[in-house]
This record gives C-alpha cells, structure tokens and sequence, in this order.
C-alpha cells in the first residue's frame, strides 16, 4: 500500500514566527518594566499603596518668668459630617439633635448647613471639648467624622494680651508674641507613611511609618504676672479718672533691658475678640510699641545727658531764664509761658524749663546732639521681640521738611516722635550705667525635655559715661524729690524721674486742648531696680504729666520693690 | 521423644500498614508545614502586638490630654484674677499700707519652683528667678 506523504511546506514557520515575535516582545516589555524601568513603577506602586499624612507638633505654651501658663495649647476636635449620610431624614435627625446636644448648636441649623452644602465633608463645629468631643465620637453618631485639633486657652484670662497675642484658625501666631516666636512654638511637624486601601482609608494594622513631630518649645516672658496685673490695673484707673482715651504703661529692669510689664488701656479681650470689628483689629495692634507719639518734656533728660557727656555743662551749670528764647528768628516759649530767672541744670529739669533744653542743644550743635540722639537708638527699633514695632521719627537737616527750628524743638520733645518702648530704652541707658540694652520680652525657651536655654541681655551702645550715667540719676533723683511736695515721690523708696507733657499735633499745629502726658521714673536712685513710663493719651482734665502720671508711677514703685523684696531706703525703718 | 519447651512466642502488635513513604518525606512535610503556617502564625502574632500597641497609644493620648486639661486647670486655680477674687469671698481686703520691718534673721524657703523653669545658673528649689 503506498504511504501518502504530507508535501513538504513553508507556512509551518508562520505561527513560530508570530510566537517567537509575541513572545520577544513579551520579554522586551518585561525587561523594560521589570529592569529598565523598575524604579519608576515600583515608586509608582509605593505611592498608590501608602499614603501620607503630615503631623503637626504641639504648639508651646507661653509662660511668665516665674514659669506660671499665661497661654497654652489644649486638644480639641473638628467636627465634620459626610453629606451623603444625612440624606436619610431619620438618621439627619438623630444625628443633629445629638451633636447640638454636645455643642450648643440648633439641630435644625446643623441639619440646613449640610443638606445644602455641595461639599462631601461639612465643617460643623470647631474647638469643640475633647472630652465632648470623644463622647460624640464613641457613640457613632451617623455621618460623624472628628478630626483632631488644638486650641489656645488663656488661664490667666487677659493678663498681658497685647503682648501674648493671638493665634488663626490654622494655629499659627498672628500678633504679639505668638506671631514673633511662630516658627519656635510651632515646632517640627512629623509625617506618618499608612498602607491605604481602594479608597485612601488606612489599612487596619496595615504597615505604618512614622516621624514623630516634635513639640515646639515653651516660651518663658520676662514679664512678671504680679507686676502685669499692677501695672494693668493701675493704668485702668487712671484712665477712668483723667478721662484718658488710652494709655501705656511699661515697666523694664533697667540693668539688662527685661519688660517686666507692659500693659496697654484699652487692651484686648481674648473672649470677646470680633475681628469683623474695626475696634477690636486695632487692639490687635500693641500701642506701647507700635504707635509713636511726642514725648515732650522727658525728652529734656536725653538732652540732659548728651550735654553733660560731651563736658559742655554740669548739673551746677547756669543760664538765665526769661521765659523765651530766639531760634532763627522764632520765639519759643515755656511751659505756660512760665518765667525762672537763673537756674541751673538741675533746676531746667525740676521745673522742666523749655528754655534750657535749647540752651543744651546749642552748646551741643545740631551734628552732636543728632548724634547723641542716633546713640540713644531714637529713629530706629529697639530691636524689641515682638511684631509691629515703629522706628519713630527724628526729623534732621537733609529731609525736606527740616526747619532749622526743628532741633530746638527736638531738646524739649517736640519735631521728634518715639515709641514708648523707645524712650524706656533711651532712658534705661541714661540711668544704667550708659549702657543701651536691648528691650526684651522672652528670657529663655524650654524644650519638652526640660532643657531650659536662656537668651542673653544684648547691650548694643554706650551712648554716655558710667559717671555721666550716675550724675544724671542723681539730677533726676533732685526732680522727684524738689524740696515741696511731688506727686511722683514713692512712700518708702527714692527715686528719680520726669514728666512730660506734649500737646498733640494735628494738622501742624498744636492745640492746648489736646495732649499727651507722661512720668518716666526709676527706683531706687542708688542701684536702679525698675524703670517705669507711664503715659496717658487725651486725658480731658488736661492735668499735667507729673500730676496725672506722677502718683501712678510713685504706686507702682512701692508695689513693685516691696514685691521684688527690695529693702525700702526712704524712710526710717522700724529694726528690731 | 520429649517435647522440647520452646519459649512462647513474643506477642507483636498489629502489624502497621506500610505505606511506603520515607521519614524523611514526612519530615519534610512537616517542615514544609511548619514553614508555611509561620507567616501565618508571625503576622497574627504582629496583629495582636499591633492592636495591643494602638490600646496602649490610646490610652497614652488619653492621659497626655488628661495632663494637659489638669495643667490648664491648675493654670486657671491660681491666676491672680481668681485668687484675689477668692480672697475676697472670704473677706481678706488688700493691704492699704505696707509696713516694712527690718530684721537679722533669715527668712522662710522661697516658693519651689521646677527645675524647667529655673534658669541654668539656679539650682532646682533655690526659690526666684532674678
């Protein structure tokens, strides 16, 4: 029988050829995927199996300098809701009625806000009480997610607002010192890397990585609560009885330029802040550092001092007074037109004498006493830790609106705008041994290991002599104590100071009917332990500095040292 | 012809199926077993240390807010506003007039204060800051 035999053809190769082809292309994708390109989609891969979440660190709290908490942090939930839940009436209406129990809110407003919201998530309730919170939370109430957040508490109340500030809503520091030291309080935010499943929740038990964030230092003031709340209280009542606008009240250790207090009238209101109102954002703004004004009289001290410095007059130095004086043609006038005769130096601060202070100013020459003035830091910020300091304003020579009477006026407080921070530095300075010392608020930060850093006193100038320094606190020291009565005269310690009392530009005239008066002091004269300003804005009874600030300052003094335990030096002192 | 006494015959138990596998093939089995059911065993292990752990942190973060509120707390208790205020309920007035006795001796131990708190040139407890 004869075999048939398959003819012998080509197509046979076809298909090996198309497999062959496939699979070389298979293996090329492979290598590309799996060698090539591995690390690409194996990142890939990674980013759609974790996610990550940022952690933020717990903000510091801000202490006083005996360590007592005038703001802390403490946690809270946000409360949100998922729309699509509460689209079934009776789970809306369970729900709502139980978050309104919880946080005051009104179910049916709760129940509107979401309905018609077209958002996925509804923000309901902030800051609510953790324990509050927890409660809501654990009784799974339909539709409620809580997130966890912080809030600033105040136990102090408002004690020190304008200077502690405020904090947003994103918890980072807007005013005062919350603004300032923002990025030390903040701390370092950490990051935890989760498994995610199809819908970005975390896998339970899932791998988790995470950096721990690291909570933000506690801030230790240099302002004491005692002498805060003395200072506040003080400056309210005088306030309410010269019928003032404002006022400010700063007390600074003059040795190494600590604000011990710093109070300012009217002063925020941690509670009641309403942003929508203009009145409560200017109280935002802390008017001891940021608002300038003319400092008058007080300013004859600085004059005072460069003249005694630069060796052109002495405290025994005279002149005689007639009650005005010439500047290029211009009469300047005193206080009240009043009219001294011979005085001497002492005598130009005790009575507080215009025509002496521009007797100074020329012997020093306008280049010298700009100088002394640039020395004693006016026209620039003291460097102070806080937000929104002003440089003040020294007008001179090469500005367009200089007048050659401007410096005259300048030795007595006038043509001249400062800070009041500003001028208890100048005056630190003159009363401290010469030294310029920058004012500061913060003395040390402590870490939530307990490590305590302490932030040194910065001196920046000397701006006179140590014996300059010692006799200007003696001429002082003549103006607290004249020899007749003086309202600024402390009842167990000594003390120096002067008043000033400026009446207030507006519209480049002065009006007698409206000013500004103040008393700069320190106590005790032989080794200063406090500088105070106190300064009242617009008092309506139009009472001077010395008689409107004088008696506030001389309280203080004896409040203040016999607090510090200062023995008192002004008086005969029962011994036993 | 005497019988002889031959020993009984020793009882020997069911004989056992042979099956003719190796030890060595069950002794692989079980490792292979043993081997498998580890992960098993090890990631059930980590679950339970897991849960056990996310407890503990709970209840970290419990006590931490715990400490926090009572510091506040305590914070609030002895501002000065709340004292004085407290003092006044009890009829204590402030001093009108202070009067200053000097004497030899020494006087009582400052107020503690925590170490934290004290700058570094203070030892813990030596009283007020300067």
């Amino acid at each position: 029988m004869a075999h048939q035999q398959a003819r012998r053809t080509g197509r046979v190769w076809l298909p090996a050829i198309a497999f062959t082809v496939f699979a070389g292309v298979v293996l090329a994708r492979l290598v590309q995927v799996q060698v090539l390109e591995h690390d690409r989609y194996a990142e890939q891969a990674r980013s759609e199996l974790y996610a990550s979440d940022t952690v933020f660190a717990r903000r510091g709290a801000i202490l006083d300098r005996n360590g007592f908490l005038l703001a802390m942090s403490t946690d809270t939930w946000d409360l949100y809701v998922a729309t699509r839940v509460w689209t079934d009436d009776e789970a809306a209406r369970q729900a709502s009625e139980a978050i309104a129990a919880a946080t005051g809110h009104d179910a049916t407003y709760l129940r509107t806000l979401v309905q018609e919201s077209g958002l996925v998530d509804v923000l309901v309730a902030r800051d609510v009480p953790y324990d509050a919170g927890k409660a809501l939370l654990d009784a799974d109430v339909p539709g409620l997610v809580g997130l966890p957040n912080t809030v600033r508490v105040h136990p102090a109340g408002d004690l020190a607002s304008s200077v502690i500030g405020i904090i947003g809503a994103d918890n980072t520091g807007l005013t005062g010192i919350e603004a300032w030291y923002d990025t030390e309080l903040q701390g370092i935010p950490g990051r935890v890397i989760f498994e995610r499943d199809t819908t970005g929740s975390p896998i339970p038990y899932g791998e988790t990585f995470t950096t721990e964030p690291i909570p933000g230092p506690d801030i230790v003031l240099t302002i004491d609560r005692r002498m805060q709340v003395a200072a506040e209280d003080a400056l309210q009542r005088a306030v309410e009885k010269h019928e003032a606008t404002r006022g400010s009240i700063i007390i600074m250790d003059p040795r190494n330029g600590d604000v011990l207090a710093l109070a300012t009238y009217p002063r925020l209101a941690f509670s009641e802040l309403d942003l929508s109102d203009p009145e409560h954002v200017r109280l935002l703004r802390n008017s001891a550092v940021s608002d300038m004004y003319e400092p008058g009289s007080v300013m004859k001290v600085i004059t005072t001092a460069a003249a005694i410095d630069a060796g052109l007059v002495t405290p025994e130095t005279t002149y005689e007074d007639t009650g005005m004086t010439f500047v290029y043609g211009i009469p300047l006038y005193n206080w009240r037109n009043g009219v001294y005769g011979e005085q001497t130096m002492t005598g130009v601060l005790q009575q507080s004498i215009n025509t002496g202070a521009v007797f100074m100013m020329e012997k020093l020459g306008v280049e010298l006493f700009h100088e002394y003035l640039d020395a004693f830091g006016f026209g620039k910020p003291t460097g102070l830790d806080i937000s929104g300091e002003a440089a003040g304003m020294v007008r001179r020579p090469t500005d367009p609106e200089w007048s050659p009477v401007d410096a005259a006026t300048q030795s007595f407080g006038q043509s001249i705008s400062v800070t009041p921070i500003q001028m208890v530095s100048a005056l630190a300075a003159a009363i401290n041994g010469g030294k310029l010392v920058e004012p500061r608020l913060v003395s040390a930060m402590v870490g939530r290991d307990g490590t305590r850093h302490d932030l040194p006193a910065t001196v920046t100038g000397q701006p006179i002599s140590a014996e300059t320094s010692a006799t200007i606190r003696q001429m002082l020291a003549d103006v607290v104590n004249p020899g007749w009565y003086s309202p600024a005269k402390p009842f167990h310690y000594t003390a120096g100071g002067k008043s000033g009392t400026a009446s207030i530009p507006i519209e480049g005239a002065y009006t007698e009917e409206s000013q500004i008066v103040s008393f700069a002091g320190f106590a005790p004269v032989s080794e200063p332990r406090v500088l105070i300003l106190v300064k009242i804005d617009e008092n309506a009874d139009l009472v001077t500095g010395t008689d409107a600030g004088g008696p506030v300052f001389a309280a203080l003094v004896d409040e203040v040292l016999g607090y510090l335990g200062v023995p008192p030096d002004a008086e005969q002192v029962a011994t036993r | 012809m005497t019988a002889l006494e031959q020993p009984a015959p020793r009882t020997r138990g069911l004989p056992l199926p042979r099956l003719g596998v190796s030890g060595w093939v069950i002794a692989g089995a079980i490792i292979v077993s043993a081997g498998a059911l580890a992960p098993v065993v090890q990631n059930s292990i980590m679950t339970t240390q897991g849960r056990t752990i996310e407890v503990l942190q709970h209840e970290q973060k419990a006590l931490h807010v715990e400490m926090r509120q009572l510091e506040a707390e305590i914070a609030r208790l002895t501002s000065i506003e709340r004292v004085a205020r407290r003092a006044g309920e009890i009829g204590l007035v402030p001093n009108a007039q202070a009067i200053y006795v000097t004497i030899g001796e020494t006087g009582p131990e400052p107020p503690k204060i925590p170490a934290e708190h004290l700058p570094e040139s203070l030892e813990p407890g030596s009283g007020l800051a300067p």
